[in-house]
Formats: structure tokens, sequence, C-alpha cells
């Protein structure tokens, strides 16, 4: 009988779960792609109608995490990446799915013109700010 | 008008919305999924299911934006369904939205 190390048997142990899970991440571009951004500067914002003024879509991103990356830390990482590759920093209206073993998620990704975003309104009562006399 | 196609992995439909039919548009369709264009004259709606690529969705999605007619197609939500289905999880994309056509509609 053929005796296997207790330590191999560990090592191999701890590469097939490292191995058991996968990320699969995709992208359409449906705008104009900017310069390539890193993934850190990308900001996901989950799924909410209110899309920042000036937001400009770039295109639109996906990410599927299967085994050990069946998670939304692993999901909102590709969706980090597809953008980045864009050159979004944002990802806006982002759904994620759960479902037996996998976690998807899809957003809007693009990025905010600031030429296109308006001035903020002036704020009353601003005029003349000095130090009241006490 | 109503049609539904089902391939291999991606299946579709789309449904006019006006009262006379518009011939299909044969140019570049515009995909977004953010606003409706301005001045854009909605033609029906469109969904796309997918478990394949998303670019695969995308373009079945222009494919029915254009035959309603439409230059402009704009995704307004998408989801995903899990399912294990033996020993495989089937992921399967959903895309709803609707087709627009921005300048003169013949």
């Amino acid at each position: 009988m053929i005796r296997i190390p207790s330590c191999l048997v560990s090592a191999l142990w701890i590469l097939l779960l490292a191995g058991c899970g996968t990320l699969t991440s995709d992208r359409v571009v449906t705008g104009v792609e900017a310069e390539r951004v890193a993934p850190g500067d990308v900001q996901v914002v989950m799924n909410d109608d209110r899309v920042p003024e000036g937001f400009r879509e770039i295109g639109m991103v996906r990410a599927i995490g299967y085994g050990n990356k069946a998670n939304l830390q692993s999901v909102v990482a590709g969706l980090r990446h597809e953008a980045a590759q864009i050159g979004a920093t944002l990802v806006v209206r982002v759904t994620i799915s759960q479902g037996p073993n996998a976690v998807a998620g899809m957003g809007t990704a693009g990025r905010v013109d600031p030429a296109a975003v308006p001035p903020p309104p002036p704020v009353a009562g601003r005029r003349g700010a000095a130090t009241p006399a006490l | 008008m109503g049609s539904l196609t089902a391939g291999c992995g991606t299946s579709s439909s789309a449904y006019a919305t006006t009262a006379t039919p518009v011939e299909a548009y044969r140019g570049e369709v515009d995909v977004r999924s953010i606003d409706a264009p301005a001045g854009g004259v909605e033609l029906g709606v469109v969904e796309v299911r997918s478990v394949q690529g998303l670019d695969r969705a995308v373009a079945e999605f222009k494919a029915r934006v254009a035959q309603l007619g439409g230059n402009v197609g704009v995704v307004e939500s998408h989801d995903h369904t899990i399912e294990r289905q033996e020993d495989q999880v089937i992921v399967t994309l959903d895309l709803l939205g609707r087709a627009y056509r921005t300048g003169a509609v013949p």
C-alpha cells in the first residue's frame, strides 16, 4: 500500500478548495470608451434609480461568481474590473442575483462628465456672511 | 404585433405598441440603459432571455429593436435567474426594454 504523507494530503486539499471557485465577467460597450483606469478607482453603486448628474454611459458590465467566488465581494470586484477596462469610474443601477452555488451582478458603467454637471444653486442667506456683531 | 424566437441559448420577443406598424430599421441600433432618447417615439417593448454572453444578448436586443423600426433601444431592467439542473448551474440573463425611433418616423 502506498503511504501518502499527511502534509501532502493537506496541501492537495488546500489547492482543491482554492480551485473550487471561478469568476467570469463580460461587458458590452454602448458609448464611447475612455482611457483605462485602475479597478480601485471604480465606485459601484447598488440598485438605485438615482444616477448622478452628468453621468455618461460607456457600457454594460456583468460578473458571475461560482463556488467559493459566489459572493458579493468577488462579483463587485468583477464589475470593477470590467468597468475599469473601458474607462468607467462608476457602475450604477447594479442588480445582484443569488442562486444555488452562484451569484451574478450586472450594472451600467460610465463616468461623470464635469462639463455636463449643472452648477449648484446659490445658497440663500450667504450673501455678506460676515461674522455677526455681538 | 408580437413575435417570439428561441434560438440556441437565447430567446426573445418584441411587441409593437404603435397604432400602425413601422417598417424595420436597417441601420445600426444604439443601445443605452439610462435614459430614453430625447424626442424619440416609442415603438414597442423588447425582452431577451439568454444563457450566452452579454454581447449575444445585447445583439439580440438590437435586432429586436430594429425589427420594430427603432434605431435606439433602452434596456430598462436586467436580472439573472440562477438554477441548478442536475449537476450544472444555469445562469440566465433577462433584458427588458423599449424600442425608440429618433428623427423622422417613416
